[in-house]
């Protein structure tokens, strides 16, 4: 071997050992990363988890508050929940706060939903109020008030030979207004129900339990002239302020009126008026169990038509059973009012009829050939049936509700909730 | 720095988070116990409740039946494991003041339930005078009848006055009910000297019985007019309902039951 082969070979030897020397540590290749988007952590069920405690806990605050806040608050959430549709043009004063129903003309399961702008007549045409009645005249007279009290009898006066029938039959009106009446037996439950809260530790009355009787409010339109009108009204459900207009040389000869807290007006006159509240002869149960007859079957069922939605569904592939029961209770339950109604009257109950499940106007006779002018308020009569209270706000309403606790209280509620005794505090007459 | 400080409010928020969780169901908890606690204040002087210093054999049947105990042998607070129960007849006019006029009938039950604290307080002092320290009226009821009289009923929360005794370490022990009449014989006289008698038989039945088993408490006391006797609206049926804390079969329970309504017959009027 020669020097420079030597030499080179330690060279090169000794650049390997320093290259080794001065090598940088090899870096461990980097462990793989977990893939987190299949699996669950606690940082991927912290936000859900607080999302469900928020959401619960809302709730829960949600209902204390309802049922414990003050009721001038609650009558506000109330008002918002039935206040939702936009109040109408009404033609009578008791505007107010009145609340309408449907805005458009619909066809529910069981007839037709007049809107507050319609009118409902025999022919079910769309018709609207603006074009039979003329625009009202600011009027800020009263009516005289007149109480009477309803039949205890389940019957109604014959109409006259000279007499012409029409009848008008709802299930419920289309407005409502700020007019309550109750009965002093509603209100003394009412009452009764609020001492008993109180005596438990509740502050407020519970909204169902308060004394209403809210009225509804529908506007007749009288224009057959062939005769003086025999005019029947009947609601099947709630309770109607029936408002009576007469066009020129229409006559009304008697109003009868089925339902429960009734009442009319109409310009005076010499007419005859009674009134039936259905619940003083059927409780709710018979109201609908009519597959026997029922002396008494006030309740102002309305004729089935082919052209309810009911009955257009009755071979409905999966809710025919659910039809066929709704269309056979209408069947049955106006078969039953016909048959009392016969007896009462010699006519069968669809003579003259106009028949919706909400209105808040109806026509009784041809249309007229000019719109109708409402008569002054002074120039009428209000007819309320017997109920010892009436209210037009919900503050008045209270108010008659708590003066009636004071008083039998003796004149201090306290005395609702008396403190415990104890031994060490009672004087005794040993 | 900008990746740092979306880090670090990255974090925060889920510390925000964990803690308001946290938080929430703390309070939860909370409002959970305090449904619990009774909201009266405790009688001053009152003893050491036995049922709150029993020591459970087993966790799990302490943990189940450590409310109940508190419940029926606490000597502080009024609970409904510890009532009477009353109905008596008053006159409708007795709930008005001379002079006063009654109101329309429409309002008579309505009158008659409101106005019923005047009369049912009354029972309140005697059963202060019997077996109580501390009483409330708490439920009451009052129906005009057709015969002119207002049928009161009243129910009311009682501390017992005696200290219920010892409640011992049980495996099996429970809360055990004997009901027991006390009027075993009709036309008793249903005045207030009666009802302190019988109130005093009561408390003899119950030593009796914490004499067998350590403990008892009068849980239920019920006075109501007999009915057996006719219409006498003036005649007295009382029942007390005793409860213990023991382990007794049901052969022993019978027992026990039958010996205490010897002694009710013995024991006189």
């Amino acid at each position: 071997m020669s020097e420079k082969n030597s030499t080179s070979f330690e060279e090169r030897l000794g650049r390997i050992k320093a290259d080794k020397q001065s090598a940088q540590p090899e870096t461990p290749p980097e462990p793989m990363r977990k893939n987190r988007k299949g699996g669950l952590s606690a940082q991927t069920l912290i936000i859900p988890m607080v999302a469900v405690t928020v959401v619960i806990g809302s709730l829960v605050y949600a209902a204390h508050w309802i049922t414990s806040t003050d009721l001038p608050l609650r009558k506000m959430v109330w008002d918002a929940f039935v206040n939702m549709l936009p109040a109408a043009t009404s033609t009578t004063r008791y505007d107010g706060l009145i609340q309408s129903g449907p805005s458009e003309l619909e066809m529910g399961y069981v007839g037709w939903e007049y809107p507050v702008t319609h009118v409902a007549l025999k022919e079910h045409r769309d018709l609207k109020v603006a074009t039979i009645v003329a625009p009202k005249v600011p009027d800020d007279s009263a009516p005289k008030m007149v109480s009477f009290d309803a039949n205890t009898a389940c019957t109604l006066r014959a109409p006259q030979a000279d007499q012409v029938v029409h009848n008008v039959r709802l299930m419920e009106p289309s407005r409502y207004t700020e007019l309550h009446l109750f009965s002093k037996e509603e209100l003394a439950k009412a009452v009764l129900d609020r001492a008993v809260g109180l005596r438990r530790g509740k502050a407020n009355y519970r909204n169902a339990a308060i004394a209403k009787g809210r009225m509804g409010v529908v506007d007749i339109y009288v224009t057959d002239t062939s005769a003086p009108v025999y005019l029947v009204l009947g609601v099947l459900d709630k309770d109607v302020l029936w408002n009576i207009h007469l066009a020129p040389d229409a006559r009304l000869g008697h109003v009868a009126l089925i339902g429960n807290k009734s009442a009319f007006s109409a310009p005076a006159g010499n007419y005859t008026y009674e009134a039936l509240r259905i619940h003083d002869f059927l409780d709710e149960d018979a109201i609908y169990d009519n597959e026997q007859p029922q002396p008494c079957m006030v309740a102002p069922w309305r004729e089935p038509q082919t052209w309810w939605t009911t009955a257009e569904r009755l071979d409905h592939p999966i809710d025919a059973k659910h039809y066929q029961h709704i269309w056979d209770t209408n069947v049955q339950g106006y078969a039953a009012f016909d048959a009392w109604y016969r007896t009462q009257t010699g006519t069968a109950a669809n003579v003259n009829a106009v028949e919706a499940i909400k209105a808040a106007h109806a026509l009784v006779g041809p249309l007229p050939q000019s719109p109708i002018a409402t008569s002054r308020n002074s120039a009428r009569v209000m007819h309320l049936s017997a109920s010892a209270y009436m209210a037009t706000s919900e503050a008045q309403i209270v108010a008659i509700h708590e003066d009636l606790l004071l008083a039998a209280a003796g004149g201090d509620v306290s005395a609702l909730t008396p403190p415990p005794m104890d031994r060490s505090s009672l004087e005794i007459e040993q | 720095m900008i990746r740092s400080l979306t880090n670090t409010v990255g974090w925060t928020l889920r510390f925000a988070f964990g803690a308001v969780t946290a938080l929430t169901l703390l309070f939860t908890l909370w409002v959970g116990y305090s449904a619990y606690v009774p909201d009266q204040p405790a009688m001053a002087g009152g003893h050491d409740t036995a049922a709150e210093q029993i020591t459970p054999v087993s966790v799990r049947r302490w943990w189940s039946t450590k409310n109940d105990l508190i419940e029926q042998f606490n000597t502080t607070h009024l609970t409904w494991r510890r009532a009477l129960n009353l109905r008596t007849n008053v006159p409708y006019d007795a709930l008005f003041e001379e002079g006063e006029s009654q109101p329309d009938p429409a309002f008579a039950d309505l009158y008659a339930t409101v106005r019923a604290p005047r009369v049912l307080m009354s029972f309140c002092e005697e059963l202060l005078l019997g077996v109580a320290r501390r009483c409330q009226l708490v439920d009451y009821e009052g129906k005009l009848g057709e015969d002119g009289q207002v049928d009161l009923q009243g129910r009311f929360h009682f501390v017992p006055d005696t200290a219920p005794g010892t409640l011992p370490e049980l495996e099996g022990g429970e809360i055990q009910s004997f009901r027991i009449h006390l009027t075993r014989v009709d036309r008793i006289p249903n005045n207030r000297d009666m009802r302190l008698r019988f109130m005093a038989r009561a408390e003899q039945l119950c030593e009796t019985l914490r004499a067998r088993v350590q403990n008892c408490v009068i849980s239920h006391l019920y006075f109501s007019p007999d009915v057996r006797s006719g219409s006498e609206a003036q005649l007295l049926e009382a029942q007390v309902v005793l409860a213990a804390y023991t382990d007794l079969s049901e052969a022993d329970q019978q027992e026990v039951l039958s010996s205490l309504r010897e002694q009710t017959k013995s024991l006189s009027p």
